[in-house]
């Protein structure tokens, strides 16, 4: 333990992980400092950051902290990002979003704002309410017999957490499903307007886009518009290897073709020698 | 052109210079020479060897295969001193037995004449010993085709007795064998003192000649003395030990008297006398070792590459555990070089040559194989040759004599005396299985053919029986003449056995070989035969998996008087009378169903044929029972009819499902769930909700359709929207219980996937993902729109998409109709799954995985056949796996293999893997580790026609467990190899708990216990309550994988956790473990202050933060709170 009170001008926040049957009382700490952003600058915030918040954590057990440390600092809000990743495929350093790659147009316009893996933002109620939970905590920690605050987490445990039903509600799941499909649906519909407006656009070059019924969007439409492009170029590209031509007609060709045969024999023996050599490094013709 | 096929170091030089010449003279470039010679041997190795790379692999083990030449020096100068030794013996007095027995009684040796039994009492001819009339090296270090041995290599020096020692009568009644063990006594006695003084320190003791009874021989072993003089020869580094065979002359004996059919030891009965081959062929042959050593070094000097082809071919015989010795089959280097030498001269029907003298050595070693897999040298016909060294023929004739037999006109001997029918079949089955890997056009079989060793017999069979030797108490049975035929107690019970177990058995078992244990030849010169030791007979049985476990033994109709007979005396009161449903009334035999038939037959057979006291100690009964016993039935069987019930169930819903009225049709649903491919650790039980994997998966695909939203989220719910409309149907319209679940862990990023879960009215669960022509298409744009960084994650979402949808479907199928195919695979894998999650292992691997892991020793078994008992499936995947170096080897299974042989013509032409498809493999192999050579990111690379990335199922897993596998499987094979009782094989199925850094030991509420479907140790079937109905039954399952699975995902990044999947199958059904290993880089380092570290941290400095551990372990504990009963900290 340290007794560290600012790191990286963090300020450092020890809470209590009280003593259970089975483990001993310890120490978990947080690194705390006003949260800016720049549609947010420092003398309109009322959020702190928050790095290596608790597993789990609510804005029940933040707000119960808070409140230890100092009975003013009333918290509105958390916003968390827990780090959760099962089967080890998760990367928090990218923002992957599925919908926009596989339909940017579909992509809500407005940004996320994005809480870096195992950190939070707190937000209390007013500015004095931060400055009062920052100042508080700090004074903790400078005090020479420091009492820390306990965290105790809200959230259920063992059996009961693990065997809790995951039935989901048909009723409910059903109308947001029909929500969802709503909103798709709109959106679907402005691009097909936005898509028809440009049918009746011309171009500088004289041009016009020529809309098909089968595909609704106009990433559908320009997509397959770029891929049959491609197709073209390959095709021609056949076409040429296609052009009839005897392979075996001048003496020349024929030599070409037994010395290229020959050339073909060699390179595959020698990459076999030098497999056998790499075999031999590895010992590997030792009977086992 | 034929003549140079071999390295070019000698012979080929001038050839290849002659061609250099005309190159230079055409283009004078330095290029171009090398080219020539190259294409040359290019174009050679390609006809005359399989490819070149054959070649060359065969040409460096040849190499590798030769005898250093600093020992063979070393040894050379020993073997001179030995003979000049040998030849300062002084001759001995003619005794008489009393005299001779007195003369070594006084002598300072103590050595005692290795008489063979039965030991003379009188005798009316003379001992003496003479000088050897010859003394020559012999063998293959006198032929000069030995090869580097692990163990070391003996040297055979052949010690002629001189005729004048002899009376033409002597092949009779073991006169000339009482006078040859006279002269070894006598040789050895002078030999201990004459060593010392010729500075040789050498060890002497006698040894039976590859196990021959009769054929006793010295055995001259190197010691370091406490002091050394400089004279002395120490050649005990080199591994080579001595054999000092004492023979008889070429000749000595009229052979004619000495034909197999002929009886040369006549004692006095009232039957006529039995012919005594074994001793016939003893005596003779100890008459021909350097003649024989003659007609093999002339067959060397005829053909250029019979040396380095007989290298390959006892390699060959060394790594399939064959020997000359009697124990090891009775077939070694000498016999395959007699066969080698004798289909030179001939082999065929009308004496054609099978082999010709300019072959090379991988022709030829590859043209025996063939022989001995494809002629039948038993029943069918025999192999004559003549050995008159030039004038040699040898040719096939019909008619076999029931033993296998390779005759020499010459000498009169059957080189393959100390062969066994059963031997036989052995050693044709081991070619037969060889030949098919010498054929494969596709994979590169070197490694399977020569450097895999098949010789650990508990790997080898399916199934080892033994018993003690003791226990068979026949000695009674053993009289005078089964002693003459038989010549050795040993001889006599193990052919008895033979022929009770191979009648007993029938179809059950492909091949029956019994053995006694083997035991060291080697003894003390003081002693006239080695001690007796506790020995046991060895069964060892190839079975039929199709037959072995029949429950009933089917005899001959009850007409049929004259058969009926025999069988009511060979079964006793087991034969019964049955009606069966065709109408036919036949004698049967019925065995129990909770036991293996094998087990119940040989136990009943042996009681009744052999004696109420003799025990047979299986190894694989105990193996059956390490497989989770379910509550309705504890019948042994292949495949239990749970998997059957399940599928009917299975059947009946979808057949619902297709009924079902909805905006688009359902195309296709197809299973992809364990349970529904026998492959399910724990067996379906109806209503077992407590069984994690009560819900067998399944994909509905739905058709073709463009109103499927073009966007991968709002597809999702549509996806959903079609599962709520089924749901409501069946809420409405049947018994069918139904709800939906969330799925977040599936397809990463993919939040808003949906299942549909359904309990049918006979108990069994499903749950059901949804899939369109849209999902895969969706997928792939977004890899091709993501940005650099993205893709390899973006790649992978793909990857975890196109393993829950399509290539579980994919390899569902493969693996469901494989595991009918081979009866076996379905115990194994269940047995195997049980294994790795008795270590902990199972929730890292998906079970696909592990079933192609299983799959491997199925479809490519080399060097072991197809297993056909649970046992040796298991085994001999922990050996595969102990052995798979799979940083630099890929996996790549033939899924199709042996469909082949089922001469199904659909499967032979489009399932079977092409040379392109496994060049593919290897390919992408290739670039994996080429991008990734230390395997941080794929370890097992398993490939197959269903997935040729051969990344799929290896997805997520990670080196330290990848790691830990390899680790445990070397352990439990060392473990087994040692001894397979049900104390190893309890520890084998222990976890090593002390390697991790901290334990959590749980105990889970009663109320699971009871509903895992699972027959408690303690608990017997008829006090177990039915289990109740349930509506859902995602509150009811097994906690701990839920809580496992909450700490991997929240701190897999700091820690490998791991624990049992099924609490069900603890002692008590309740208790587990959760075991975290740290992540030692993580663990062990300071980092700088960063925000996003992911993980709890404490402060250490000014701006150092260090792994929090206290903290983490106490959210660890706090989330598992009432489960956790106690925590073991090893290294927190």
């Amino acid at each position: 333990m340290s007794s560290q009170s600012q790191i990286k001008g963090y300020t450092v926040f020890p809470v209590v992980f009280e003593a259970s049957k089975h483990t001993k009382k310890a120490l978990h700490y947080m690194f705390i400092k006003k949260h800016v952003t720049k549609s947010v600058p420092e003398a309109q915030s009322r959020s702190l950051f928050v790095v290596n918040i608790p597993v789990g954590s609510t804005v029940k057990d933040v707000r119960k902290v808070f409140g230890a440390v100092a009975t003013g600092a009333i918290v509105e809000s958390l916003e968390t990002n827990d780090y959760f990743d099962e089967r080890n495929l998760i990367n928090y350093e990218l923002d992957i979003d599925l919908t926009k790659l596989t339909n940017e147009e579909m992509t809500n316009t407005e940004e996320k704002s994005r809480v870096p893996v195992g950190c939070a933002v707190v937000t209390f109620v007013d500015k004095p309410a931060m400055n009062l939970a920052l100042s508080a905590i700090r004074k903790l920690m400078a005090a020479s017999n420091p009492k820390y605050p306990v965290w105790k987490p809200e959230y259920t445990t063992g059996s009961k957490r693990y065997a809790a039903s995951k039935k989901l509600d048909p009723i409910q799941l059903a109308q947001q499903v029909e929500q969802a499909m709503v909103e798709f649906q709109q959106r679907e519909q402005e691009l097909k307007e936005e898509l028809n407006n440009m049918q009746s656009l011309v171009d500088e070059d004289g041009f016009t886009l020529v809309v098909g019924s089968h595909r609704k969007t106009k990433n559908g439409i320009l997509g397959s518009l770029k891929r049959a492009a491609d197709l073209e170029q390959d095709e021609k590209l056949t076409k040429k290897m296609k052009k009839k031509e005897k392979q075996d007609f001048y003496r020349f060709q024929i030599r070409e073709k037994k010395k290229l045969e020959m050339n073909d024999l060699l390179n595959k023996f020698k990459e076999d020698q030098e497999r056998v050599r790499q075999m031999k490094e590895k010992r590997q013709f030792k009977p086992l | 052109m034929v003549k140079r096929d071999r390295e070019s170091e000698s012979d080929s030089d001038g050839v290849d210079a002659a061609v250099q010449n005309v190159e230079v003279v055409k283009r004078p470039q330095k290029r171009v020479q090398l080219l020539a010679q190259d294409v040359q041997a290019a174009r050679e190795t390609a006809e005359l060897f399989k490819s070149n790379i054959f070649k060359l692999q065969i040409d460096e083990l040849v190499k590798e295969l030769r005898l250093k030449e600093a020992h063979c020096k070393l040894i050379e100068r020993v073997l001179h001193r030995l003979y000049e030794v040998v030849q300062q013996i002084p001759q001995s007095e003619a005794f008489s037995l009393e005299q001779a027995e007195k003369h070594f009684a006084k002598s300072k040796n103590k050595v005692a004449i290795p008489f063979p039994d039965p030991k003379p009492t009188a005798i009316n001819y003379a001992l003496q010993y003479q000088a050897p009339s010859d003394v020559s090296l012999v063998g293959s270090f006198g032929l000069k085709t030995g090869i580097q041995q692990p163990d070391g290599m003996a040297i055979d020096v052949a010690v002629t007795m001189p005729k004048s020692l002899f009376q033409p009568k002597d092949y009779l009644n073991y006169k000339a064998l009482y006078k040859r063990a006279f002269y070894v006594a006598y040789l050895a006695d002078q030999l201990i003192t004459l060593t010392a003084k010729h500075h040789l320190p050498v060890r002497i003791s006698y040894e039976y000649v590859n196990g021959d009874r009769l054929c006793p021989s010295i055995r001259i072993d190197s010691i370091s003395p406490d002091k050394k003089h400089p004279d002395d020869l120490v050649f005990q580094d080199t591994k080579f030990k001595i054999r000092l065979l004492v023979g008889l002359e070429y000749g000595l004996f009229e052979s004619k008297k000495l034909l197999p059919d002929r009886n040369c030891i006549r004692i006095q009965t009232e039957d006529e006398l039995p012919p005594t081959p074994l001793y016939n062929a003893s005596i003779l042959s100890s008459t021909t070792y350097k003649y024989y050593l003659k007609y093999l070094y002339a067959t060397k000097k005829s053909t250029e590459a019979f040396r380095d082809a007989t290298a390959l071919g006892k390699l060959w015989l060394k790594q399939h555990g064959l020997g000359s010795h009697f124990n090891k089959g009775g077939f070694g280097h000498f016999e395959l070089a007699m066969l080698m030498s004798a289909l030179l001269n001939g082999g065929g029907e009308s004496g054609n040559k099978i082999l010709l003298h300019g072959y090379s050595s991988y022709q030829l070693f590859k043209g025996t194989i063939k022989y001995l897999a494809t002629q039948d040298l038993l029943k069918d016909g025999y192999l004559s040759f003549t050995s008159t060294i030039g004038d040699g023929s040898s040719v096939y004739k019909k008619g076999g004599f029931n033993v296998p037999t390779l005759f020499d006109k010459t000498t009169k001997i059957n080189i393959f005396w100390k062969m066994t029918p059963s031997s036989y079949l052995l050693l044709k089955k081991q070619a037969a299985e060889t030949l098919d890997l010498l054929n494969d056009v596709v994979q590169d079989r070197f490694r399977q053919i020569f450097i895999l060793k098949n010789t650990q017999k508990y790997l080898h069979y399916d199934t080892l029986v033994s018993v003690p030797l003791k226990t068979l108490d026949q000695h009674d049975k053993f009289g005078s003449i089964e002693r003459i035929m038989f010549l050795t107690y040993e001889n006599f019970v193990t052919s008895k056995i033979y022929r009770l177990v191979t009648r007993a058995l029938g179809e059950r078992a492909n091949q029956v070989a019994v053995s006694v244990s083997a035991t060291e030849d080697r003894w003390s010169v003081q002693k006239r035969h080695p001690e007796p030791e506790d020995k046991s007979v060895e069964i060892g049985l190839f079975l039929n998996a199709s037959e072995s476990e029949n429950k009933v033994t089917k005899g001959p109709l009850h007409e049929d008087e004259e058969n009926a007979v025999k069988f009511r005396s060979f079964w006793g009161s087991k034969a019964q009378v049955r009606r069966y449903k065709d109408g036919n009334i036949q004698y049967s035999c019925l065995w129990p169903a909770n036991e293996l038939a094998v087990v119940s037959i040989l136990n009943y057979v042996f009681e009744l044929h052999i004696g109420p006291n003799v025990r047979l100690e299986y190894s694989s009964s105990k193996f059956w029972k390490m497989l989770p016993v379910p509550l309705t039935s504890n019948a042994v069987q292949l495949i239990p009819p749970n998997f059957q019930s399940l599928k009917t169930s299975y059947n009946e819903l979808c057949k619902v499902l297709n009924d079902i009225e909805l905006p688009l049709a359902i195309k296709s649903i197809l299973p992809a769930s364990p349970a529904l491919r026998n492959t399910s650790t724990i067996l379906p039980v109806p209503l077992a909700v407590g069984n994690p994997d009560f819900f067998n998966e399944s994909i509905i695909q739905f058709e073709t359709s463009t109103k499927w939203p073009d966007e991968l989220l709002a597809l999702e719910q549509t996806k959903t929207a079609f599962l709520l409309k089924i749901n409501q149907h069946l809420a409405e319209n049947t018994e069918y219980k139904s709800y939906l679940e969330k799925d977040e862990t599936s397809v990463p990023y993919n939040s808003q996937i949906k299942t549909l879960n359904i309990i049918s009215p006979d108990g069994y669960g499903f749950r059901f993902y949804v899939l369109t022509e849209r999902d895969e298409v969706l997928y792939l744009r977004a890899i091709e729109n993501s940005s650099e960084k993205q893709k390899k994650t973006v790649s992978d979402i793909y990857l975890a998409f196109n393993q829950k949808y399509m290539g579980s479907v994919k390899h569902h199928r493969a693996i469901a109709s494989l595991s009918t195919h081979f009866p076996l695979y379905s115990a194994t894998v269940r047995l195997f799954k049980r294994w790795l999650d008795a270590q902990l292992l199972l929730s890292h691997f998906s079970d696909e995985l592990v079933e192609l892991l299983v799959m491997k020793v199925f479809v490519d078994p080399a060097p072991y056949s197809v297993p056909s008992s649970i046992e040796s499936g298991f085994l001999r995947t922990l050996q595969f796996l102990s052995q798979w170096n799979w940083k630099e080897d890929p996996l790549v299974l033939d899924l199709a293999k042996d469909l082949e042989k089922s001469g199904n013509y659909i499967d032979l032409i489009s399932d079977k893997l092409t040379v392109q498809s496994y060049q593919a493999m290897l390919g992408n192999f290739a670039k994996v580790r080429k991008e990734d050579p230390q395997a941080l990111k794929t370890q097992f690379f398993v490939a197959s026609k269903e997935d040729l990335s051969g990344r799929l199922w290896s997805l997520g897993l990670s080196l330290p467990i990848a790691t830990r596998l390899t680790a445990l499987s070397k352990a439990a094979v060392n473990a087994v190899s040692k001894s397979l009782d049900s104390r190893t094989l309890k520890l084998v199925f222990t976890p090593a708990l002390k390697d991790y850094d901290f334990v959590l030991r749980i105990k889970t509420p009663t109320e699971y216990a009871s509903k895992t479907g699972l027959l408690l140790e303690n608990k017997f079937k008829n006090l177990v309550s039915a289990l109740p109905a349930v509506d859902d039954a995602s509150g009811e399952q097994d906690p701990v994988g839920a809580y496992c699975r909450e700490l991997r995902a929240r701190f897999g990044n700091v820690l490998v956790v791991s624990c049992g999947k099924y609490t069900g199958l603890s002692q008590n059904g309740q208790t587990n473990v959760v075991a975290g290993l740290l992540n030692p880089v993580v663990a062990g380092s300071k980092k700088k202050f960063r925000v996003n570290l992911g993980y709890d941290v404490e402060p250490i400095d000014d701006d150092q933060l260090q792994l929090n551990r206290a903290a983490l372990l106490a959210q660890i504990v706090h989330l598992g709170s009432d489960l956790v009963e106690s925590v073991d900290l090893n290294r927190v």
